[in-house]
């Protein structure tokens, strides 16, 4: 057995231009593959620990998937503000654990500034639900200090004790400079893999009075805030606390499930994943077939070979357990490199994805997934290697101990 | 041919080979290759088969072999009857008790030379055994046999197969074909390629390993200058003449 299974590599790397060509085309098609998985299952469990230990997103009524893509990924903004009232009456909520108000909206060289209380960073810890940690310095105190995603930092240049300056509303190309109101970075976050790392926080003080320096307050005075993150204990109190939210009328308000949106939204992606996927797997398919024309075309140069094979007393089985095995060292390779390219190219490219998603990809290990589409993949292979291992083997008995050559 | 009427004569059973009214047609082929033959091949026998180019010379001895199947006739090869045997049993005879020389494409040329001359013994158990109790390991047995017929293995080292002279790459192969004692050797113009200095050594060498054995040899030629080396010599046409 071990021994055939030489044989069979012998014979490959015999023929190592034709067998690296294949390998190569194999390769990058399993590459192709475990990407596309590797990306899917890898956006989804970031995406899932960017919501952390939030409950329930509270904004005024708009939907649930804005207040979401807003607060949580910074994406689009919450034009109507809610009374600070609310994070009042909600704050003394029985099944309110804590209630950590936010206002968006502002931004520094196209990092966005969250105006928060210092409770944000006791409560919000992602993924662990712990406290947020910090690299350097701790969370700041005054309207006079700032806290720097650890991302923010290393794309700032700043660190503990340096200046900032605000700047209105979200984009890199701000032209309202708050050149009145320099704040001092009195902490950097550790990097969690979650938007968070991008964020410059604040305290609402500081970016209300930076707001009424330049006179565009607006709806947003000291008593308006853009949004509130609760978390609840009991957890389960979210569904009913939502509903009831829901339904209040002084003021309007919107009451979101994070896990349960951000589900919803990933539903509706998933129909463009599913094409994705299915494209891969034909490009694997195509791949395979190749593997199989190569094997097709090489029967002619192999004649002598199977001859001799023949002669020394290998019968059909074994001719067909060699050819196979061929087939399936090759996609066992391909899927070996495959799997390596991708493991190696998103360590590569996290840094990349990272600054343009602010999520981190978190556990490049290979997954249950990955195994499953590698045992598809072979299971395929097997197949695809039959027909040219049973052609070759069937000739092979029809010829005698002289094939014309 | 009075030695095939003779050994025929002896009866089928103390015979290594014995074939009566065998025919074979190619698939799709219009006209029988070989038809009505009849040999009889006894153990420490050897003999040279002579026939005109495309007469069938290697189809009968891929029929002896039991790679081919023949079409009608009988054919008993060390015991077994070919005839009723399936392919997967010819194969096991072959890989057990017959070794097979042929002089186009001798060796695999991935594979170095020792890898060659043990790939018999990989395919068939009865060869391990035999070696086996004759208390050699293959390793030494392939490099007793290369010495016997004039190799050394260590001073080829590991050489490729195909950087060998094409003489050497006969003597390989016909190692190959003897490693492990198989009953039948069936050789296809093994000489064709060799000057006849080296030619003859090489049937010497061939003959020696064959009659220490006590194995049967069949080997096909043109070459009217090996006649000497065999007990007798026989042309297809003639065994396909020799009605029993
Ligand atoms: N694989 C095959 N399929 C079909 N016909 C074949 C095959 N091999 C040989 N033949 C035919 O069988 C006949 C005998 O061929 P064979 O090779 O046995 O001749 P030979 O006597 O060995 O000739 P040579 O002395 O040239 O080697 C030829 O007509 C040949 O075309
Ligand atoms: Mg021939």
């Amino acid at each position: 057995m071990s021994a055939l299974l030489r044989l069979a590599g012998a014979s490959l790397l015999a023929r190592r231009r034709t067998t690296g060509l294949m390998l190569l085309a194999l390769t990058l098609s399993c590459a192709l593959l475990f990407g596309v998985e590797k990306l899917r299952s890898e956006l989804r469990t970031s995406a899932y620990a960017a919501v952390g230990a939030v409950d329930l997103i509270v904004g005024a009524r708009t939907a649930p998937e804005q207040l979401l893509l807003a607060t949580v990924f910074h994406y689009g903004a919450l034009s109507t503000p809610v009374p600070r009232a609310v994070e009042t009456e909600l704050a003394a909520h029985p099944a309110v654990r804590f209630a950590i108000p936010l206002s968006l909206g502002d931004s520094v060289a196209g990092l966005p500034v969250v105006g928060t209380i210092p409770a944000y960073f006791a409560h919000l810890g992602t993924p662990s639900k712990g406290p947020l940690a910090f690299q350097a310095g701790g969370p700041f105190a005054s309207e006079e200090e700032a806290v720097l995603g650890a991302e923010a930092a290393r794309r700032l240049g700043k660190g503990l004790g340096d200046a900032l300056t605000l700047s209105h509303g979200l984009g890199a190309q701000s032209f309202l400079e708050h050149g009145d109101h320099p704040l001092r970075v009195v902490g950097i976050l550790a990097p969690t893999g979650t938007p968070l790392d991008q964020r410059i926080l604040v305290s609402l003080e500081a970016l209300h009075a930076a707001h009424e320096g330049l006179g565009v307050g607006g709806e947003e005075g000291e008593d308006n805030i853009s949004a509130l993150l609760l978390g609840l204990s009991p957890r389960a109190a979210a569904l009913g606390l939502a509903a009831q939210l829901n339904r209040s009328q002084d003021p309007p308000l919107t009451a979101a499930l994070p896990a349960l949106t951000l589900a919803g939204l990933l539903r509706w992606l998933g129909a463009g994943e599913a094409v994705l996927q299915v494209l891969s797997a034909f490009v694997v398919a195509v791949a395979l077939a190749g593997m199989l024309a190569m094997m097709l075309a090489s029967l002619e140069q192999r004649r002598r070979e199977m001859a001799v094979l023949r002669a020394l007393g290998a019968g059909f089985p074994t001719l067909l357990f060699l050819l196979l095995a061929e087939a399936l060292i090759l996609t066992g390779a391909a899927l070996a490199l495959g799997l390596g390219l991708v493991h190696g190219g998103l360590a590569l490219a996290a840094p990349a994805l990272q600054s343009a998603t602010g999520l981190t990809l978190q556990g490049l290990g290979p997954t249950a997934g990955e195994g499953l589409l590698a045992l598809g993949a072979l299971a395929l292979a097997a197949l695809a290697g039959l027909l040219p291992a049973w052609l070759a083997a069937r000739r092979a008995l029809m010829d005698g101990l002289s094939p014309q050559s | 041919m009075a030695a095939g009427a003779q050994a025929s004569s002896e009866g089928p059973t103390r015979a290594l080979v014995h074939c009566e009214g065998l025919s074979f047609r190619w698939p799709g082929a219009e006209a029988p290759t070989l038809q009505h033959l009849n040999l009889t091949l006894h153990a420490g026998e050897a003999v040279l088969l002579r026939g005109e180019s495309g007469q069938g010379k290697s189809t009968f001895l891929s029929l002896l072999a039991g790679i081919l199947a023949p079409s009608s006739g009988s054919l008993t090869v060390a015991g077994h009857d070919f005839h009723a045997l399936g392919q997967r049993q010819r194969d096991r005879v072959r890989g057990a008790d017959i070794g097979v020389i042929f002089q186009q494409f001798n060796l695999l040329p991935f594979l170095s030379i020792l890898d060659n001359l043990l790939l018999p013994i990989r395919f068939s158990t009865e060869r391990q055994a035999r070696l086996h109790a004759l208390g050699a390991s293959p390793e030494k047995a392939a490099e007793a046999l290369l010495s016997a017929l004039g190799l050394s293995l260590r001073a080829l080292g590991n050489r490729s197969v195909g950087a060998l002279s094409v003489g050497q790459q006969q003597r390989v192969a016909a190692a190959r074909a003897l490693l492990g004692g198989p009953r039948l050797i069936l050789a296809d113009e093994p000489t064709s390629a060799l000057d006849p200095k080296n030619r003859d050594a090489f049937l010497r060498a061939l003959k020696d390993a064959q009659t220490a054995r006590g194995a049967a040899l069949l080997c096909v030629s043109h070459d009217p200058a090996l006649e000497p080396f065999f007990d007798r010599t026989v042309t297809l046409a003639a065994l396909q003449g020799d009605t029993p």
